[in-house]
């Protein structure tokens, strides 16, 4: 009996594990809720959360580019030329501006080479909300990656919406492969 | 049409069915690939593989793999940095392309730059005399901004110095040669700009500095016999589209002639058969096959000596000038004949010749005065431009070899290695004290020369160019300089002492100068700012159409009835369409450009007659010994149809002994032919370099690849030559065919010159690696739009096709059955698909593809170099080893266009999208576009009755579309 118990037990941990193996196995690469520390303790839940900024005032590159792009540091002067120019985060800013070396933020999001996604498609064309795919930034302290990012992930909405097109255009998001893979 | 299967001698050298069983060969060319086989792979290039094979190592690595697997779930990627701009260029956001007009080797070019890195060559729309065509090595430009070989910083007697101690160094040691009286010299190539032109002038009069024009493949002879017809010293400007009869002596006016593009763009309008005007008539007579010659309607196999007298009689003719009549044998008086009635029969013709003898020149232009082709066809301008002068050269030489010259500054001009003596040149250049060049890497002339002043690329500079007499282009920079180089003009400058920028410089001249005689409005700013927006604009004010003055060509006909012709084999030069006079031979995009004719990658060669070869045993591969004109090269011959008996072709550009590490050391020089009638002697050394060609099987098997007729046919009944093939569907209809537009191409095969600059296009488009000429001979090139060139008739003088063959984007294709993996399938818009991520390299599809279209990476292809690297596009691919590829009808720029029109609102219009190949085809023999728009060009063009499609027979329903060709020609000419 005692040896039929371990024998159980042993071949539940040997599931366990192989379940383990296959859960892990299937997200490497996936990076979902990366949230790396960034060099600027730079908090999007107040920016866009508590005052409502416009993503697109910042990440301007999203309506117009493949990339929505990390904002130039002269634009955070805009307005930090005159609002808590005194906070030791806003000095390294100014720092950069003076000494010309720029701040070497960390990367979020990032897509395989192979994989071509573009932001202006999805943000003009398609009108999508931001946080469709990014999460609710307005609550992120710090940014963290809130989807998997993968192909299926990327599929399931080309598959299942039929987008909203602007006057003139009826298209569907798209299931072809040369759409992303070129 | 009949296809004739005779000519398929050269498929027994390697067309892959020449099979080596038990090592039998049947050829050198194969015995060479049989001895090279053991090297197929590159040392190192699989050692990642290589694992010791007993048990523990075995275990080792099992035990490994499974234990990291779940490791590898908790590690997370390396830290990516993402660093924005500090200030941001208003006009640039990541990820969206900017276009800036500029020029290159006086062509107006338009560049795709990328986060401030140019990445495209195009050519300017708003051009009126090129009209946005390219040619090769406009294409490959790019990659020579980039190139790692050029110089990092002035050199002043081996030693690097700062740019202000070069000025301090090089004004004190030409203030020294002032001082003794001693001449100094500016030699640059032909010049039209107006502002470098008139800096030049300033330091002339400031310095007594003359200015010398040298061309190393010049248009002297002509720029001469216009002096005397015109009293204007300046080529002829030929108008291709004008002319209903097109007579060519050897003129190569599609590839190293003139303007190439604008000719080919002006010849192809009236190449189509359905021309309001009238298809027109081109006769070629030339001593050997040149890319023109191929294009021709009435070509002829002549010797030099008799091609001119045809030319001579055919003068005595038009003109009436009996005394320059000779007698010809019987074939070349029926060819006389022949060309004159032509020319008497057209309303408005041209005839060229391209011999470098002004006496030749002069005769031609007797016959188009005579033929009232002047003001029409061909025109002469007068302008301040100055143009390249030999005979102004080879008294500099001299005066060089004497001693009078103290100081010799090379712009943009290498006579150390094209001049063709380059040894009595080197001697005579030792003689001067201060010997200054401009080249931007280390060359020939560069290497005799004790201050080296680096200038910039073009895409780095400030300039403005007079194209073609009518239109001037504006060179800007795209880039900051790269290498620490320094503009020529900013160095000549500093040398005649004015203070500030060329910029600066050339746009005070425009407001002074220029802007009251070309520019329209009131405001200078206005009118500069859209003439850099637009690069281009009509320049009437810069020159004026000369006038013809009664010459009698008596005294030129009689010269060149007694030029001297030696014994033996006569030895002509050319330059190929990619490589021209060799300044560009350091770029391997060009190098692996196969040739239009010989389909040659990486190499000259001596191109040989068959009759010739067969008489002395000689065959494609074998290495020639050809002895000139006192000078030797040693180099493979290739058995070339239609080249005349007793003519050897060799082509211009190759050589170089200081270059780059592409350029150095490949082919030999044949500059020293280029000196009046060589003659000589060729004999085999009994080695053999077997050639790294792109097309080795010559024939089209019976099947009608391509289809032709004549004129006359084709008057008769539109669908000559065009049989269609009626039988029963047995594919399914592709279901998968639902989008709402349908990508087609149509490809004209009478406006197709074979020129190759797609392939060039493609290749910097698309990311298409160099492989290299080792490669290249396994058939391992990478292009994915190659031309193939096929002969009929008489092997003597063959009738030529060239037919560009892409992926054809089968609807029901072949490739897409046998993929196990499905990384090739069908898109919804009719485009055949390769998925690189899922691709594994079986390569069944390659195998299933009846067009031989596709292309595998057998390595890793480097791009490492961390300048070339920054003319890869960054919105395709780089492909891996392992990875099947091919054409995608340019998707990226499906992609983009149709994102453009989304985001603007608007229905997708038909220039929307232009894949790299049709926009660079300076013929526009290639349209692509939506099939399912019933307006535009490309549904008109599927329905035209010369449409069809290649291997119709086997039903795989192919989206590229080819035109037949039609050829100028009556029932009793065939």
């Amino acid at each position: 009996m005692k040896k039929l118990i371990g024998a159980f037990v042993a071949l539940a941990a040997f599931g366990a594990l192989g379940a383990y193996i296959v859960v892990q196995a299937r997200s490497i690469g996936y990076n979902q809720h990366y949230q790396p520390d960034q060099p600027v303790k730079f908090s999007h839940k107040l920016h866009a959360g508590d005052l409502k900024m416009d993503c697109q005032y910042c990440h301007f590159g999203a309506d117009q580019s493949r990339h929505a792009g990390i904002p130039p540091t002269e634009l955070c002067l805009n307005c930090h030329s005159q609002v808590k120019t005194n906070s030791a985060e806003i000095r390294k800013i100014q720092e950069a501006m003076e000494s010309g070396e720029n701040i070497e933020w960390k990367r979020v999001n990032l897509l395989p080479d192979f994989a071509y996604f573009n932001h202006a498609q999805h943000v003009n064309v398609a009108q999508l909300d931001c946080m469709q795919c990014h999460g609710p930034v307005d609550e992120m302290e710090v940014y963290w990656q809130h989807e998997k990012l993968n192909m299926g992930w990327c599929i399931n909405c080309h598959r299942s919406n039929e987008i909203a097109p602007p006057e003139n255009h009826k298209s569907s998001a798209g299931g072809d492969c040369q759409k992303c893979h070129y | 049409m009949s296809i004739d299967n005779k000519n398929d001698k050269s498929c027994g050298t390697s067309c892959g069915c020449g099979s080596s069983v038990n090592g039998y060969w049947q050829d050198v060319e194969d015995k060479t690939a049989l001895q090279t086989s053991a090297q197929e792979f590159p040392e190192g290039e699989f050692d990642s593989f290589s694992i010791k094979k007993d048990r523990r190592s075995f275990l080792k690595i099992m035990g490994f793999s499974v234990s990291a697997l779940p490791l590898a779930g908790c590690v997370k990627i390396p830290v990516r940095k993402a660093i924005p701009y500090l200030h941001k260029n208003d006009a640039q956001i990541p990820g969206v392309a900017n276009y800036y007009a500029t020029n290159f080797e006086g062509h107006p070019m338009l560049i795709k730059a990328r986060e401030g890195r140019p990445i495209k060559a195009e050519g300017n729309k708003l051009s009126t005399v090129n009209g946005g065509g390219t040619n090769a090595r406009g294409q490959a430009s790019i990659l020579d901004l980039y190139d790692s070989n050029r110089l990092r910083a002035p050199q002043v007697e081996g030693k690097s110095v700062e740019w202000a101690e070069l000025d301090r160094l090089l004004k004190a040691a030409l203030t020294g040669e002032k001082q003794m009286n001693r001449k100094m010299v500016l030699v640059t190539k032909s010049m039209t700009s107006p502002s470098e032109l008139k800096l030049i002038k300033e330091l002339s009069s400031k310095h007594n500095v003359e200015h010398i024009a040298y061309d190393a493949v010049s248009m002297s002879a002509v720029s001469k016999a216009n002096e005397e017809s015109f009293g204007v010293f300046a080529p002829s400007s030929y108008n291709l589209e004008e002319a209903d009869v097109i007579v060519s002596f050897g003129a190569d006016f599609l590839g190293g002639y003139g303007n190439d593009i604008k000719q080919a763009r002006g010849y192809a309008q009236r190449r189509q058969p359905d021309n309001a005007r009238g298809m027109s008539k081109h006769i070629h007579v030339e001593s050997f096959m040149t890319l023109t010659g191929s294009n021709a309607d009435n070509r002829f196999t002549r010797s030099e000596e008799s091609r001119r007298n045809i030319l001579v009689n055919v003068y005595a003719s038009i003109t009436g000038d009996s005394s320059a009549k000779s007698a010809l044998s019987e074939e070349d008086q029926k060819l006389a004949d022949f060309i004159v009635k032509n020319l008497k029969d057209a309303k408005t013709s041209l005839v060229l010749a391209g011999d470098d003898n002004a006496d030749i020149q002069l005769l031609v232009n007797s016959i188009n005065q005579k033929l009232g082709n002047f003001g029409k066809s061909v025109k002469v301008f007068k302008s301040d431009a100055k143009w390249a002068d030999d005979e102004r050269f080879e008294a500099f030489v001299k005066e060089m070899a004497d001693g009078k010259v103290g100081a010799a500054m090379f712009l943009g001009t290498n006579p150390a290695y094209s001049y063709h003596n380059p040894s009595a040149f080197a001697q005579a250049l030792s003689k001067v004290s201060v010997r200054v060049s401009f080249a931007s890497s280390l060359d020939e002339t560069g290497k005799l020369c004790n201050f080296l002043a680096p200038s910039n690329h073009a895409y780095e500079s400030w300039s403005d160019t007079l194209v073609d007499f009518t239109e001037l282009s504006f060179t800007q920079p795209v880039i900051q300089a790269l290498f620490g180089s320094r503009m020529a003009s900013e160095t000549l400058m500093a040398i005649a002492d004015i203070e500030g920028t060329f910029h600066d410089y050339m746009m005070a001249n425009w407001e002074k100068n220029l802007f009251s005689k070309v520019g329209s409005g009131s405001n200078f700013q206005n009118f500069w700012n859209k003439a850099l927006h637009d690069g281009v604009m009509a320049a009437p004010g810069l020159a004026k159409e000369a006038s013809y003055s009664s010459v009698s060509a008596s005294s030129a006909a009689k010269n060149v009835k007694s030029i001297e012709y030696g014994q033996g084999l006569q030895v002509v030069t050319y330059q190929k369409f990619a490589i021209g006079d060799g300044e560009m031979a350091n770029n391997p995009l060009l190098q692996e450009m196969p040739d239009p004719i010989t389909k040659a990658t990486w190499d000259n060669y001596i191109m040989v007659s068959p009759v010739y070869a067969n008489e002395n045993g000689i065959k494609s591969g074998n290495v020639l010994k050809l002895e000139a004109a006192g000078h030797t090269v040693t180099l493979p011959a290739v058995v070339q149809p239609g080249v005349a008996k007793n003519t050897v072709a060799v082509a211009l550009g190759y050589g170089r002994t200081v270059s780059g590490k592409v350029g150095t050391g490949l082919g030999g020089n044949a500059y020293p032919f280029t000196k009046k009638e060589a003659f000589g002697t060729v004999a085999k050394t009994g080695a053999q370099r077997a050639l790294a060609l792109s097309q080795t099987h010559q024939s089209m098997e019976g099947r009608d690849i391509v289809r032709e007729t004549t004129t006359d046919e084709y008057n008769k009944d539109n669908s000559a030559g065009n049989k269609s093939y009626k039988f029963k569907q047995i594919y399914p209809k592709n279901e998968l065919l639902t989008d709402k537009h349908q990508w087609a191409m149509a490809i004209d095969l009478n406006t197709c010159t074979g020129c190759s600059t797609c392939v060039v296009a493609c290749n910097t488009e698309n990311n298409v690696p160099v492989v290299g000429r080792t490669e290249v001979h396994r058939r391992r090139d990478m292009h994915w739009l190659r031309i193939d060139r096929y002969y009929q008739g008489d092997e003597q003088n063959p009738e030529t096709v060239h037919m560009p063959m892409l992926c054809q984007h089968c609807e029901a294709a072949p490739c897409e059955n046998v993929c196990p993996v499905l990384a090739t399938v069908h898109s919804s818009d009719g485009i055949n698909q390769q998925v690189y991520n899922r691709c594994i390299g079986t390569r069944y599809c390659a195998n299933n593809c009846p067009y031989k279209v596709r292309r595998f990476n057998w390595f890793n292809y480097d791009h490492s170099d961390e300048y070339a690297r920054l003319a890869l596009n960054p919105d395709v691919s780089v492909r891996s080893r392992g990875v099947m590829e091919k054409c995608s009808f340019c998707i990226q720029r499906i992609q983009e266009g149709k994102l453009k029109a989304k985001r603007e609102r608007r229905e997708l219009r038909a220039d929307d999208i232009v894949p790299a190949c049709a926009q660079s085809c300076p013929t526009n023999g290639i349209v692509f576009g939506d099939m399912n728009d019933e307006n535009s060009p490309i549904s008109k063009l599927l329905k035209d009755q010369r449409t069809y499609t290649v291997l119709e027979e086997i039903n795989t329903k192919p989206r590229v579309n080819y035109m037949v060709k039609v050829r100028n020609k009556t029932k009793e000419e065939v």
